[in-house]
């Protein structure tokens, strides 16, 4: 690699930094905790720069950055100064067992939000390249958003919502963090779907994908989507973007149709449905009294956008005591059977399938037992 | 000499011996109470005196006196740089300060400890000095640094002589009863002044707000006062609330609140007679405030919060969600109000509530506490005494007493603070041994003491985390920060409240 110009990467919010990476050589470092950290940042960076077989002067004004924040800067940097994208290798990833009450947008150039993110309990976690990030910001973001998932324990599944247009470019950055999943934004007919899929074969990705219904075309076309493809794990709803294509008010019943039509498209192909967020975040009730009607149409999860919102969520999905109980019988019988080192396990003469495991847990997981 | 927790710590300073800490319940006490001199004062006599000069006079403070004082006011103090000028005006060198706490307002005696006015300190440092000590210092001797429960054994043990005693109160009688509760300058409990009160050789009371005979609660009684000297003002109330009493906005830090009270759900301490000692720092606040929304919601009652009272705490007894509030420090005025007005809000002393060597202080009975931590090693250890980079610049507080008595204790720490991690191998200062903490809360997992195996079986379900790799876990996130230069001169001694010595605070030279 080459540097033919100046680069610049990083904002100067708090844990973040901006790292300038331009022609010569040399190391400067601005940082409230300098004494404690320069020889560390200074390793951190010759050995990406010698990774990399770069010669480059590097200026970093530190706010309170941890590691994955300053080599995402640098790699952004020196994709910028050298006009070139930063190879990488992809990490394994965990399974996840698929619970999605709450998938949690969190904004892809924003470090002090990611750093915590994992810390709320949600089910997943979507890390935003698309409205929440800043046209200029895009290629900063696609390279924090890769070096947050390889770097953070999100305990949580983890998914990326890319951008539309450049999507290309998005998940040729974002594959080396192999999250779990792709958020397909404003998804519309079976070849959007099959658009992504094909970026995703020819970057060697594998993903589960998430495609948002948001617009009246993409709700007309529900079933299409949902049956575009095997990786499909859910459909999600979008109501403010949908609310402004139809020309409507946000209501309850304004967004009815469009729910109902998701939840069939979903639970034909045997997939997941998800509902749009709720956008007043200091309405406790108002999300309360929306979630509990969405799980009664059937809905499986919803959208958030505060982690106050997760709580009251996972409260209104908690099973009953009754559920739980039974829950707790089969895992109970599952977990001494192979205590005794039996393959199967069986209450009242009927044998325990792995179905039927599953949802017990599920629902341990969900009264927070498990 | 090494003690139990492997702390290297100096064999004696100031031709005293120390003792080393060998753990949290393993030391008795032998031997019987120090005793202040007989006194008599007949009828007709006046205790008022016309100024701090002749209140200091009178006492006979020397070259070589120990002086103490209160910081109820916090950093509203308004009599300890006051009495010390006095002192440095009249000449007289080589004090000793034994102050409960020291705050940044009292800046103005690094002066007076440079030109050998105060040459050695017993008490808690908060902020500017310190820092000062820590480069270098100056003083005679290191500085001891105690627990509030742990000061009151000292005082009342002889460990800690205190010559004359001076007390600021908000209102008093020409005899000398007063409290805090009352006034322009009102503090609330002046839970600090107790020990000072009842074992100095001398009592002197300073007071704004000199009322007729009797004032009541006689809070600090006229049986031990020697003088009452009214000055202009004893300080300034609205320093009581300082910055870290502002309940946090984080979401992360508000998910650990939510957390410790799950955790005490779980433990099954969460029920009618729970009874917890309160905190005044951000999420430590955070945790009342939710304790507060789940009992009321779920009408358990429980039987008193002990604190460091804050109007989050008031507001559990105006509603009847716990029965008593037993206040040694009021930590803003909304408690202040409370206590002079609220029979059910009780003025304890701090031998009361930690006093080690006592028939049984409060913090025994009670059920949880949830303190901060500046650091927190992997054996559990916590500081809050000095920051990554070498400085004393906090005392010990209540940590140390809360810790050793409430059934289970909860340390409230971030993994990392900026880039700075809060989990660490080694902690810089041990100022509360990790033999007394039971759970570590952070927002990346709950790390259990291995000790409590009942606690590990009780809090299955929640998200937890082996320390060891909460410490790896923070090293992977920021890396391992250098340690700064420390000198070969000891500063100050952290002292467990028992008066075992737990650690050694050597200078800072840099990086």
């Amino acid at each position: 690699m080459k540097i033919k110009r100046k680069g610049i990467a990083g904002t100067e919010n708090k844990r973040d930094c901006i790292i300038t990476v331009s022609k010569g050589d040399g190391f400067i470092l601005k940082s409230k905790v300098k004494e404690m950290f320069d020889e560390h940042i200074e390793e951190l960076v010759k050995k990406k720069l010698d990774e990399l077989n770069l010669k480059a002067k590097v200026e970093i004004q530190e706010n309170g950055a941890l590691d994955y924040v300053i080599l995402a800067r640098l790699e952004s940097a020196i994709a910028k100064a050298c006009n070139e994208k930063i190879p990488d290798e992809m990490v394994a990833r965990k399974e996840m067992e698929g619970l999605r009450r709450t998938r949690m947008y969190v904004p892809g150039n924003n470090p002090r939000m990611m750093n915590n993110a994992g810390a709320y309990g949600c089910d997943c976690i979507i890390l935003d390249l698309e409205d929440s990030v800043a046209i200029e910001q895009k290629e900063d973001a696609r390279y924090l958003v890769k070096n947050a998932l390889k770097s953070l324990d999100f305990s949580a599944e983890t998914w990326v919502r890319i951008n539309k247009e450049t999507a290309k470019e998005d998940i040729s950055i974002i594959k080396y963090g192999s999250p779990h999943g792709v958020c397909i934004p404003k998804v519309e007919s079976n070849e959007d779907v099959h658009s992504i899929e094909k970026i995703l074969m020819e970057e060697g990705m594998k993903a589960k994908l998430m495609p948002i219904v948001e617009t009246a075309k993409g709700v007309a076309n529900a079933s299409e989507i949902a049956g575009a493809s095997e990786n499909i794990v859910a459909i999600a709803f979008g109501a403010e973007d949908f609310t402004r294509d139809i020309g409507g008010k946000r209501k309850w019943h304004s967004l009815l149709y469009a729910r109902g039509r998701i939840i069939i498209a979903a639970k034909a192909f045997g997939i997941q449905a998800l509902d749009t967020i709720y956008p007043n975040v200091n309405d406790m009730e108002g999300l309360r009294e929306e979630t509990i009607k969405i799980i009664e149409m059937g809905f499986d999860g919803k959208g958030v956008i505060h982690p106050s919102q997760i709580e009251i969520i996972h409260e209104c999905f908690m099973p009953t005591k009754e559920e739980i109980e039974e829950a707790k019988k089969i895992v109970d019988t599952i977990e001494k059977a192979k205590k005794k080192g039996l393959g199967t396990a069986s209450i009242n003469g009927k044998m325990i399938d792995l179905p039927v495991e599953k949802k017990a847990r599920r629902i341990l997981k969900m009264g927070g037992i498990l | 000499m090494k003690n139990s927790i492997g702390r290297e710590i100096p064999s004696k300073i100031a031709g005293r011996k120390l003792k080393p800490y060998k753990g949290p319940f393993s030391f008795k006490p032998k031997g019987r109470k120090y005793s202040p001199p007989l006194k008599a004062v007949f009828p007709g006599e006046s205790k008022v005196l016309a100024s701090i000069k002749e209140a200091i006079k009178k006492c006979g403070i020397e070259d070589g006196s120990t002086i103490s004082f209160h910081h109820h006011l916090r950093n509203g103090e308004g009599i300890v740089n006051m009495i010390l000028n006095e002192i440095a005006k009249m000449g007289i060198k080589d004090i000793t300060l034994a102050p409960s706490a020291l705050f940044p307002v009292h800046e103005p005696l690094i002066e007076h400890i440079k030109n050998g006015v105060i040459s050695s300190i017993h008490g808690s440092l908060n902020g500017p000095i310190g820092a000062f000590i820590s480069q270098g210092g100056k003083l005679k001797e290191p500085v001891v640094l105690r627990s509030h429960g742990g000061r009151t054994r000292a005082i009342s043990s002889g460990d800690l002589h205190i010559d004359v005693a001076f007390i600021a109160t908000s209102i008093a009688d020409e005899y000398g009863n007063g409290n805090g509760m009352y006034g322009k300058s009102a503090f609330g409990a002046i839970g600090f002044a107790y020990a000072d009160a009842l074992y100095a050789d001398k009592v002197v009371v300073v007071t704004d707000n000199l009322q007729p005979y009797p004032v009541t609660p006689m809070s600090i009684p006229q049986t031990v006062v020697d003088y009452v000297v009214k000055v202009e003002s004893i300080g300034d109330p609205s320093g009581i609330k300082t910055g870290t009493m502002q309940i946090t906005k984080s979401p992360a830090r508000l998910a650990m609140a939510k957390n410790v009270v799950k955790l005490f759900l779980k433990a099954g301490i969460l029920k009618d007679g729970f009874s917890f000692q309160a905190g005044a720092g951000g999420t430590s606040l955070a945790v009342t405030k939710f304790l507060h929304e789940y009992m009321k919601k779920n009408g358990i009652k429980g039987n008193f919060v002990m604190g460091g009272i804050t109007g989050f705490v008031v507001s559990m007894l105006e509603d009847g969600t716990i029965k008593k509030i037993l206040d040694a420090q009021s930590f803003d005025l909304e408690a202040v109000e409370s206590i002079g007005k609220n029979p059910d809000h009780v003025e304890v002393s701090h031998i009361m509530f930690g006093n080690p060597h006592t028939a049984g202080c409060i913090v025994n009975k009670q059920h949880a506490c949830f303190l901060g931590a500046t650091e927190v090693d992997i054996d559990f250890n916590v500081n809050v005494n000095t920051h990554s980079d070498g400085l004393l610049l906090h005392g010990i507080g209540g940590h140390q007493d809360a810790a050793a008595g409430s059934d289970i204790t909860v340390i409230l720490a971030p993994l990392l603070r900026g880039r700075i991690p809060v989990i660490r191998k080694e902690v810089t200062t041990v100022s509360t041994p990790g033999d007394i903490v039971d759970v570590v809360v952070t927002e990346k997992g709950i790390a259990i003491n291995p000790k409590r195996e009942d606690l590990i079986e009780a809090l299955k379900g929640m998200p937890i985390v082996d320390i060891k790799d909460l410490y790896k876990k923070a090293v992977r996130l920021a890396g391992e920060p250098k340690k700064p230069r420390f000198g070969d001169d000891v500063v100050a001694i952290t002292e467990f409240r028992d008066g075992t010595v737990l650690d050694e605070i050597r200078s800072v030279k840099g990086w």
